[in-house]
């Protein structure tokens, strides 16, 4: 991490050497000093004269990994010394002036290496032969008898060498070339390896800086509350009250509906803003609370309009024809992603400059937030990403660098770090979405499924946040792993009438992106289901799925089922199965699960298969994966937030519980990664979680759980 | 996590699954949990 701003981040971890040695050099572009003498060979690559090779990296890191998958890449094909390889973030203002190079900055959808992996290995290949040409040049030799390896050019009949940093600045001048070959991803040396993470070091020893921990000179902290209710607007408050309170420099209202304390410490505008008076104008939505939500879902189950996702056949015939009917209705919550750092963002505003640090899966949504904040042109504003502690779709969202911009403006030359509490942060989420599903399906005889009608009823994210990417009402995204062909996210299984449909209630809770995103419920409804029906037709799951499943689906599942040893699991404990098609890759698990008499369930095991065609890193893919549980599970067992008279209840962690270490499965991953295509892997895992254990519970205990989270189910044997 | 696991070696220089689980209560959202409880086995070793 050659932009690494160095810094004490906590004395824990690494003791102040003495005094408060807190202000320390910010880099304004990522171009540091010693970059500047070593130019760029392309927007990806900067080979140093002592060959340290700096790979640029578009995408936010956030712990998944991408920034070293993505390095992988690009120097498979630039032929580089893995270890003399670094990384540094351009900025979202570069990327803007140099008429995006660097293409999408935006972090989520699992999409970090699916999305960009052949520009970024075709940005090593270009480097490659540019340093070839320029050593070729040199010995005026043809460039074709030329090799390179392990950032060393070796002139093959003369057996000259040269290393990549003595010919960098003669290969930057070189024209790059029209076009390059890649490599068969069979003959891939340094991709497709488990190499270790490029951060791990940096963030052991604090060198990293999340953004909660940045510290400029002269900064000042801001903590904000807006109005508990979404959409409620400030209608007054005391400022004089709070203003003589220690440390408090300012007490400014922040657009509409929110009001910010900004103080010379954290401590001191946190304890200023909770003694703030503040007069709110709730508006009509203080009236809603989750009974009333639930209430319009439920209704909307038998709507009679509804966007239609896949169809086949006909179902309503099936399903009247059938030699048995069974029907069935779920339901999954409101939940927050809870990211380990809270909401932060830093600004600096001068009347001729914007400037902002945070960490953000989307560096130029806060680029162009940043801008329309300032009122600044986007040329005149830039943003600096900081590592995140934590995503997970929350921070695709530019709300706090807004606010940030909104309050920093009102003291212009003054750094103010905004920093959300807790509390704020539970409070003004965009929630993974809140749906009802009613499922009908019908047997025939021999228990073959001949129907399946799907009604999801609730909320839509794009409705939400994105509102302009609706297709004619209908939001597509509604139906991941449902759909009824693509590389995206197909349904995996063939029945001759099929109908799955949604009818669309927006709550005025803000929707958004929370890793996996609608796989999660579409998953529970799907596989649960599956399993019900596969009772109904008297058939063990795995054997009544696999009649009916497509190819790829079927052979993630068997890999799951075969490592698990499923149905011959160890006394008094129970399988349960679940498969999905997300992000591109193919994704199933198989729980092991115990039930004691008084009802304490007891996860043992997960064995997860995923089928992402191209494995770039496999070890960083199985920590997705088994992390993947973690956050699954975590939903599973505590996730949900619900409303009470237009508010979120849920406050902190005691009363939005998450998974623990003594609670955490063993995760065995099996990778059958089978080629011919690139599937994202921080995701799609999320969604199998839930199903396979609420299956397993079934097996367990014949009781079918239809709504989470499982904290409000009692599990205890009738 | 590490003041926990550092307080849980000096305490316990051999723990158990049972141990470390009792004894980390920290809260990790990106899914380390294993990762952990493998590395201060790793740390009881040296």
């Amino acid at each position: 991490m050659s932009n690494a701003i160095s810094m004490k981040r906590r004395s824990v971890l690494a003791p102040a050497t003495g005094g408060l040695a807190l202000g320390f050099a910010v880099p304004f572009g990522t171009r540091d000093a010693h970059a500047a003498q070593a130019p760029e060979i392309n927007a990806w690559v900067v080979v140093e004269p002592n060959d340290t090779v700096i790979i640029r990296i578009a995408r936010s890191e956030m712990g998944q990994g991408t920034m070293t998958g993505l390095a992988q890449l690009v120097a498979e094909e630039l032929e580089c010394d893995w270890s003399k390889v670094t990384t540094e973030f351009p900025t979202p203002g570069q990327n803007v002036a140099r008429n995006r190079i660097w293409k999408n900055f935006s972090t989520g959808g699992s999409r970090g290496i699916r999305e960009s992996h052949e520009y970024v290995r075709q940005g090593g290949a270009a480097a490659r032969d540019m340093l070839i040409r320029a050593a070729a040049a040199e010995w005026k030799v043809p460039p074709a008898e030329c090799v390179a390896a392990k950032s060393v050019i070796t002139h093959t009949p003369t057996k000259r060498t040269v290393t990549f940093g003595k010919v960098s600045a003669a290969a930057a001048r070189l024209e790059p070339p029209k076009e390059v070959k890649l490599k068969d991803p069979k003959d891939w040396k340094i991709a497709g390896k488990g190499v270790k993470r490029l951060d791990t070091l940096d963030k052991l020893t604090g060198k990293l800086v999340y953004g909660v921990d940045l510290r400029l000179p002269n900064m000042l902290t801001a903590t904000i509350r807006s109005c508990p209710v979404n959409g409620g607007k400030v209608k007054s408050f005391d400022a004089a009250k709070v203003a003589g309170m220690p440390g408090v420099r300012k007490v400014v209202q922040v657009g509409t509906d929110a009001v910010a304390v900004v103080a010379d410490t954290y401590w001191a505008a946190r304890t200023a803003l909770a003694a703030l008076m503040v007069e709110w104008d709730e508006g009509a939505r203080a009236r809603i609370s989750s009974a009333d939500i639930a209430a319009t879902l439920k209704e909307s189950l038998t709507a009679e309009q509804a966007f239609v996702g896949n169809k086949a056949g006909d179902v309503k015939a099936a399903l009247a024809g059938g030699a048995k009917k069974i029907e069935a209705v779920y339901s999954y919550p409101y939940q927050h992603h809870v990211t380990m750092e809270p909401m932060n963002a830093t600004a600096l505003y001068t009347a001729d400059k914007c400037e902002v640090w945070c960490p953000t899966q989307n560096g130029e949504a806060a680029l162009a937030a940043t801008a329309e904040a300032s009122g600044l042109p986007v040329a005149k504003c830039e943003v600096h990403k900081l590592m995140l502690g934590g995503g997970f779709g929350r921070r695709g969202r530019a709300d706090c660098v807004i606010q940030a911009v909104q309050i920093a403006k009102q003291m212009p030359g003054i750094p103010v770090k905004l920093i959300w509490s807790r509390e704020e942060d539970m409070l003004h989420c965009q929630y993974h979405p809140v749906t009802q599903c009613k499922l009908t399906g019908s047997l025939d005889d021999k228990g073959n499924l001949t129907g399946l009608h799907m009604r999801i009823s609730g909320q839509s994210i794009l409705a939400s946040l994105l509102p302009q990417n609706l297709q004619n009402g209908m939001d597509p995204v509604m139906f991941q792993g449902l759909n009824p062909s693509g590389l995206e996210s197909a349904f995996g299984y063939n029945i001759p009438n099929l109908l799955i449909d949604h009818a669309m209630r927006n709550p005025h809770i803000t929707a958004g992106f929370w890793r996996g995103v609608n796989t999660n419920q579409n998953a529970i409804y799907m596989e649960c289901f599956i399993d019900e029906l596969a009772h109904a037709a008297g058939q063990d799951p795995l054997a009544f799925r696999r009649k009916m499943m497509k190819p790829k689906h079927l052979a993630v599942l068997n890999a799951a089922a075969e490592k698990a040893g499923y149905g011959k699991a160890p006394k008094g404990r129970f399988h349960g199965l679940s498969q999905i098609m997300g992000f591109g890759s193919y994704v199933a698990a198989c729980a092991e699960v115990s039930v004691s008499d008084a009802g304490t369930l007891k996860i043992h095991r997960i064995v997860a298969a995923t089928d992402c065609g191209y494995a770039v890193n496999p070890a960083q893919i199985e920590r997705q994966v088994s992390g993947s549980f973690v956050y699954g599970l975590s939903a599973a067992l505590y996730g949900e937030i619900t409303v009470k008279d237009g508010v979120v209840e849920q406050t902190n962690f005691d009363s939005y519980n998450v998974l623990r270490m003594d609670e955490m499965p063993k995760v065995e991953t099996v990778l059958v990664p089978s080629g011919g295509f690139w599937g994202g892997v921080g995701e799609p895992t999320i969604a199998v979680a839930a199903p396979a254990v609420l299956n397993a519970i079934f097996a367990a205990t014949g009781k079918r759980v239809r709504s989470l989270p499982l904290m409000n189910v009692d599990l205890k044997k009738a | 996590m590490i003041m926990a696991a550092t307080a849980l070696l000096k305490s316990t220089p051999k723990p158990t699954d049972a141990d470390i689980d009792a004894a980390m209560t920290n809260i990790c959202r990106c899914g380390t949990y294993q990762e952990v409880r493998a590395a201060i086995h790793a740390a009881a070793k040296v």
